[in-house]
């Protein structure tokens, strides 16, 4: 019976001397600080409903005898770049995205989601696995850094699955989170409802209390795993303060320079405030609106175009905070859209998608790999070259989530093997790789 | 390299017992000393056997050395290769096993992921072994509406009842030799790609894992494998469980959103479990019972998302067009001159209609009526808010009672005859879930098979196999990887033929079928569905013409007349009753924790299974209300074993993290919840002065306590989390003061929680009616029954004494309404509140409180 399971590798753990019986959470609740986290920051952006990305980063122009992929196409062509091998659609507002980032991005096309099911495709393609159970690539993140963190992981829906690992946290209004990040302080005036020593002593007995109850080695894992989220909750939550310190009086207004109202600004900057302030590692941010069964090309446009207003404030607003350096970002999409229009002028679900990576100062950006034919089928690449072959495989999600693993250097973490994906050799940044060549 | 601690060793030598000590101690202590001298370096491999560490295909003593090594720490070594005795550790009890095994004793070495023979039954290994890993890929083509439905390999989906019995015999029929000659050869065969249509399959190949175990199934048909069977009850027994008072505090706070009365202790103390259970059902009663179920069912199908998501009640209903009298209670008061009356009445009549569905199912809950009704009711739910639209003509006693709800059939709708269908023909729920001219109500029938079928049709068939088959015409009708979905989804959206996009009926009087439908060749003069797809119908039975006006009720007749529906309705339940998910059904037999994630989740089957049977046969609960009683089944359910788990036996403890993982329905209370609970235990709400009826936990910190608004946020938090941490600090710094305050202004004999103590009673001045009282605060906040000189109750007291004493020795204010840290209580407002406190003893109760508040205990039940 197999039964290498997280609890016996916390024993082992445990054997080896890092931690006595204490599982994960209650050992890096203890954990000794090693000051302010200074790596990179990492946020995925969703778009949720499935995107169309022969509209986007994967431009189809329409193939004779057979039907319209897009309506763009019967007007303009692929738009290129001086410089990039990148290309993109005429549609939405996709040229302030590539004319500006594609230095800074990786785009990688021919992804096989190998579903059409939302909920599938959506944990598919965050987790890397088909079926329930693996944590979210930000979840695993905050895992490996956040974990002295209080928003270690913070998310504004979407695929939060954290395997319990760690912890997410939904954010709300800045009013009520200013009031959270001091929680004695009454919330007019300056007074607070405990002298300091007296909440100082309250505290050490609270902490006293739970250590004993958690001693108890009778108790249901689910109480275990109950206690430990308490105790790590209340290890990290005093350096909200910090985040309460830079929170402005409103957030940036939702309406993006489009006229669209966009909550992807607000979620992005509470990110980033959250990153400056230390409290955070990753973000998942969520643009809605993709699923365009109906009247895709005019509906399709808004979602899209709010996206990529979304991607540029992340990146201004970093870079006005100085972070942007530091910061790594995830693009994706459930899966894509037929390339071809149903009776209602709508797309539906295409397991083919793409994906985005972007940061700042790298050598492995400016490229494109993967492949898909002129009708939006995935094309097989050899992992060794990157290039088309025949006898080559497909890229799958597992394949982007290993990459992104590795590009946050947790591919070897002890949390990471906990749920192991199927070996991918794809190496998307090794830059002497180049591009993957389509003619 | 960790060194190695000599008072570690020593502890380990001691443990292995004196027999076994005098036994090994000519080889074990060598052992220990070598061990400490050296560090073995584990081979790096994956086929290491058990119990080889140095990897060199013999286990010797120089293995046991290696597993002592591990053992203290001074070498790695794989729980698969040392941990031969399979208890979750590497211990020197593995090295001295390992050393009987070097010198010929008759020990077996059982590692985890090793091949200890562990006994499966026939059932099990179908599904776990071919059904789960084999044949979901099969059945996208071997299936009735499947490329290969005419072989006689033909599977039936998982969403039939009985699917994998059904299965099973398909395959011991087709690999039976007196059956079907040669069918064994062709079943083994065809998956490796040798004359099948699809190929090779799974890249299996006769070596491979997946192709073993066809061929052990098929040796299975010749050499049946029976273990002994257990119960689900049995797959728990090894758990203990709560006592009766446990149960009912939690049945109290769960169903009643208060603590339970001494009267109602009294009687379970002397009584026996029927008296248990009847005390319970008492229980299930009132507005906080209301507020149970309705919160439970909405986070199944998360109808409030009309109260706190984008789109609201009247939105739903359309427009005047649709509802002639929509706007004449809203017009009404706008003529009043107050404006508030204005916002009031819109919020009340959004309120009222957006509810409608959830208060059908408290209604039928509350009346006893049989589950089956949600969905049958030929009726639906108004207040007079509502019921100005729905039944304009209808008079209540009191039109500004929103609490006054009704059963009424739908009047106020344009077209007469409104064919109420329960829930399914809800204006709510069918713009909770609104369809598209492409969708063509196949979002309701997914919804309406996971709600109320327990079948999730996106698990059907997670994967397609090759993308460019979809491009074909009309996939979901002809092609064989839609159709394993479409085949069991579509009919089910046909019979939602009468409800366009938003949920109106017949919206073209005639029909609801979309003009850019009606526009193109299909369509014929008369036709209330689509031609290109699927009849209505359900679970392979088309639906008759004679039911076409009809068709939601014809639909809800099948549903409930359903083997699943009972396994629905408590899969419905579920969440709100064990604070999760139904564990999720392993797939992936490489996970290396396939095996004990499987076997929880098929004991949680036969529990699911044993509550669905005794509540289709009203045997569930009090077994006196008759069949599908939905109070009888949360008794039940209540009273399950995995319900009443609450702690490890010794003998358990290797056996947890993911056998036990759902055991226990210790959960995080959620905003609403927690709100009820500080209500009813301290007789304080969290709001504001200004207004009582603003509860902090359901407003302002709502989405930051893990609350739902059940349209694009609909997963509660299940742990707590540090943004969820800093709420219940500040709930509890902001109440702690207040409800002492009010506490002691009141008189001792009408005091809750100080009913022992005055303002001036320390421990020195009275100690026992100070730990009764303590006693009495953990009882009532914690659920914990202590003695007054136990620990805790210690730790609670000195607690008390230091804040006291650090006030004094401060010289900190001696009044509570002014000077020093604040108190949240309305000095203000009323005078006589108390609020001298020279002997710092309400401080120091303050202090006690927020501990309290703040506890582990506290905010799980």
């Amino acid at each position: 019976m197999a039964k290498f399971d997280r609890r016996q590798f916390l024993k082992l753990m445990g054997m080896a001397g890092l931690t006595a019986v204490a599982p994960l959470p209650l050992r890096r609740a203890y954990a000794q600080s090693t000051g302010p986290y200074t790596g990179p920051l990492y946020v995925q952006i969703a778009a949720e409903g499935g995107w169309d990305v022969t509209s986007f980063c994967d431009p189809k122009v329409n193939p004779g005898g057979a039907p319209i992929i897009n309506q763009w196409a019967t007007t303009s062509g692929v738009q290129t770049i001086a410089g990039s091998p990148i290309e993109y659609a005429p549609y939405a507002v996709n040229q302030a995205l590539f004319d500006r980032f594609h230095d800074d991005m990786l785009v990688v096309n021919g992804v096989d989601a190998l579903t059409e099911s939302h909920d599938t495709g959506v944990r598919h393609n965050w987790s890397g696995r088909i079926s329930p159970g693996y944590p979210s690539w930000a979840a695993l993140v905050a895992s490996a850094y956040g974990t002295e963190m209080p928003l270690g992981f913070i998310t504004n829906g979407g695929y939060r699955e954290t395997a319990g690992l760690t912890q997410y946290t939904l954010l709300g209004d800045t009013g009520a989170l200013r009031n959270l990040a001091r929680p004695n302080a009454v919330p007019w005036g300056d007074n607070v409802y405990h002298e300091a020593d007296e909440l100082d002593v309250i505290t050490r007995y609270r902490s006293e209390r739970l250590a004993a109850l958690r001693s108890d080695t009778d108790l249901l894992p689910r109480t275990q795993a109950n206690m430990d989220a308490l105790l790590q909750a209340r290890s990290t939550n005093n350096q909200l303060i910090a985040l309460a310190d830079i929170l402005p009086d409103e957030l940036v207004s939702s309406t993006d320079t489009d006229g669209n109202t966009n909550y992807l600004l607000q979620q992005a900057q509470l990110a980033l405030l959250c990153f400056q302030a230390g409290v955070s590692v990753s973000a998942h941010l969520q643009m809605w609106g993709f699923d365009t069964h109906e009247d895709h090309d005019a509906e399709h446009h808004a979602p899209l175009s709010m996206l990529v207003r979304g991607i540029e404030y992340l990146w201004d607003t970093a870079e006005a905070m100085g972070i942007d350096d530091r910061l790594v970002v995830v693009v994706n999409s459930e899966f894509g859209r037929t390339p071809w229009y149903n009776d209602e002028n709508g797309k539906d679900h295409w397991p083919i998608g793409s994906t985005l990576f972007m940061r700042r100062g790298v050598d492995w950006t400016n490229r494109v790999i993967g492949a898909t034919t002129e009708t939006h089928e995935a094309q097989s690449l050899d992992p060794t070259t990157l290039q088309i072959s025949p006898s080559g495989v497909r890229i799958e999600p597992k394949d982007i989530q290993q990459a992104l693993r590795t590009l946050a250097g947790i591919e070897s973490h002890a949390n990471a093997a906990l749920f192991p994906l199927n070996d991918s050799s794809f190496d998307f940044f090794d830059a002497s790789l180049g591009s993957t060549q389509t003619s | 390299m960790l060194r190695p601690n000599t008072r570690t060793l020593h502890h380990l030598f001691m443990q292995i017992s004196n027999r076994k000590r005098r036994e090994y101690r000519s080889w074990l202590m060598p052992l220990f000393v070598i061990a400490l001298v050296f560090a073995i370096a584990a081979p790096a491999s994956a086929q290491t056997a058990c119990g080889d560490f140095n990897d060199d295909g013999v286990v010797t003593a120089t293995d046991a050395l290696g597993a002592l090594g591990a053992a203290v720490g001074i070498n790695s070594c794989a729980m698969s290769v040392c941990d031969v005795n399979d208890d979750g550790t590497v211990s020197a009890t593995d090295a001295l096993t390992l050393l009987g095994s070097a010198v010929g004793q008759p020990v077996t070495l059982d590692c985890p992921g090793g091949s200890a023979a562990i006994c499966v039954n026939d059932d099990d290994f179908f599904f776990q072994q071919v059904w789960s890993p084999i044949l979901t890929d099969c059945i996208a083509c071997h299936q009735s509406a499947g490329v290969a439905a005419s072989t006689r390999y033909v599977l039936t989906a998982a969403s039939q009842p009985d699917y994998l019995t059904t299965n099973y015999e398909v395959i011991r029929a087709l690999t039976d030799e007196s059956v079907t000659p040669g069918g064994r050869t062709l079943f083994l065969s065809k998956p490796l790609g040798v004359s099948h249509y699809g190929g090779q399959r799974l890249g299996m190949t006769e070596a491979s894992t997946l192709h073993q175990n066809l061929v052990e199934l098929v040796d299975r048909f010749d050499t049946p494998v029976a273990c002994e069977t257990s119960s689900s009850a049995d797959f728990y027994a090894g758990l203990s469980n709560q006592d009766w008072s446990a149960t009912l505090r939690r049945a109290a706070i769960l169903f009643a959103g208060r603590l339970p009365t001494d009267s109602e202790r009294a009687t379970v103390a002397s009584g026996n479990e029927s008296t248990l259970r009847q005390t319970i059902r008492s229980l299930m009663q009132g507005d906080d019972f209301d507020a149970f179920l309705m919160e439970a069912a909405n986070d199944q199908i998360h109808t409030d998302g009309l109260l706190y998501g984008n789109m609201d009640g009247f939105a739903a209903l359309g427009s005047e067009y649709s509802y002639p009298h929509l706007l004449d209670r809203v017009n009404e008061a706008g003529e009043t001159p107050e404006p508030e009356d204005d916002w009031l009445t819109y919020e009340r009549m959004n309120r009222s209609l957006a509810r409608e569905p959830l208060r059908l199912i408290a209604h039928v809950a509350n009346n006893e009526r049989p589950w089956s009704e949600v969905l049958t009711a030929d009726y639906m739910m108004v207040n007079p808010y509502s019921g100005s639209i729905y039944v304009p003509d209808m008079v209540f006693p009191d039109r500004d009672d929103f609490d006054d709800w009704r059963e009424v059939t739908n009047e106020g709708y344009r077209l007469p005859n409104f064919p109420h269908a329960g829930i399914l023909s809800s204006p709510i729920f069918l713009n909770r879930y609104p369809s598209s001219a492409s969708n063509r109500n196949r979002r309701r029938s997914r919804y309406t098979w996971r709600f109320f079928l327990g079948v999730d049709i996106e698990s059907l068939a997670p994967r397609t196999s090759d993308p460019a088959i979809l491009n074909t015409e009309n996939p979901t009708l002809n092609n064989v990887n839609c159709t394993v979905c479409h085949t069991v989804m579509d009919p089910i959206a046909g019979a939602f033929q009468n409800w366009d996009d938003m949920g109106q009926f017949r919206i073209s009087d005639n029909d609801s079928l979309p003009w850019t439908y009606k526009g193109g060749d299909l369509y014929q003069w008369g036709d209330l569905w689509y031609r290109d797809m699927r009849s209505p119908g359900f679970n392979g039975l088309v639906m008759p013409s004679s039911e076409n006006d009809h068709s939601l009720q014809w639909l809800a007749a099948q549903i409930v007349n359903d083997q699943r529906f009972p396994r629905g309705a408590v899969e419905f339940w579920w969440p709100g009753m064990f604070g999760r998910s139904p564990t999720a059904r392993p797939t992936d037999v490489d996970d290396p924790s396939y095996a004990e994630t499987f076997a929880a989740w098929s004991a949680e089957q036969d529990e699911i299974d044993r509550l669905a049977g005794l509540f289709a046969d009203g045997a569930a609960g009090t077994a006196a209300n008759g069949a599908l009683n939905i109070k009888d089944l949360l008794l039940e359910m209540l009273m399950s074993p995995l319900m009443t788990a609450t702690r490890l036996t010794g003998s358990e403890q290797g056996e947890t993290e993911q056998v036990y993982a759902g055991a226990g329905r210790e959960r995080l209370l959620t905003p609403e919840q927690l709100d009820r609970k500080v209500a009813s235990v301290t007789g304080q709400v969290w709001a504001p002065d200004w207004d009582p009826t603003w509860h902090e936990l359901l407003e302002r910190y709502r989405y930051f306590y893990g609350g739902i608004d059940s349209d694009g946020n609909i997963a509660r938090a299940e742990r707590m989390n540090a943004m969820m941490s800093t709420v219940v600090e500040r709930l509890a710094n902001e109440m702690a003061c207040r409800i002492v305050v009010y506490e002691f202004s009141a008189l001792a004999g009408s005091r809750t929680l100080f009913p022992y103590v005055e303002p001036d009673t320390t421990p020195a001045v009275d100690e026992q009616a100070f730990r009764n009282n303590v006693v009495l605060l953990h009882d009532r906040f914690l659920g914990e029954t202590l003695s007054t000189n136990d620990a805790e109750v210690d730790r609670t007291i000195a607690l008390f004494e230091e804040i006291r004493a650090l006030r004094i020795a401060q010289n900190r204010g001696q009044f509570l309404s002014w000077g020093g840290s604040h108190c949240n209580a309305p000095f203000w407002q009323d005078e006589t509140l108390v609020s001298g406190d020279p002997d710092h003893v309400m401080r120091g109760w303050t202090a006690v409180l927020a501990y309290l508040l703040g506890d582990y205990k506290f905010l799980h039940e």
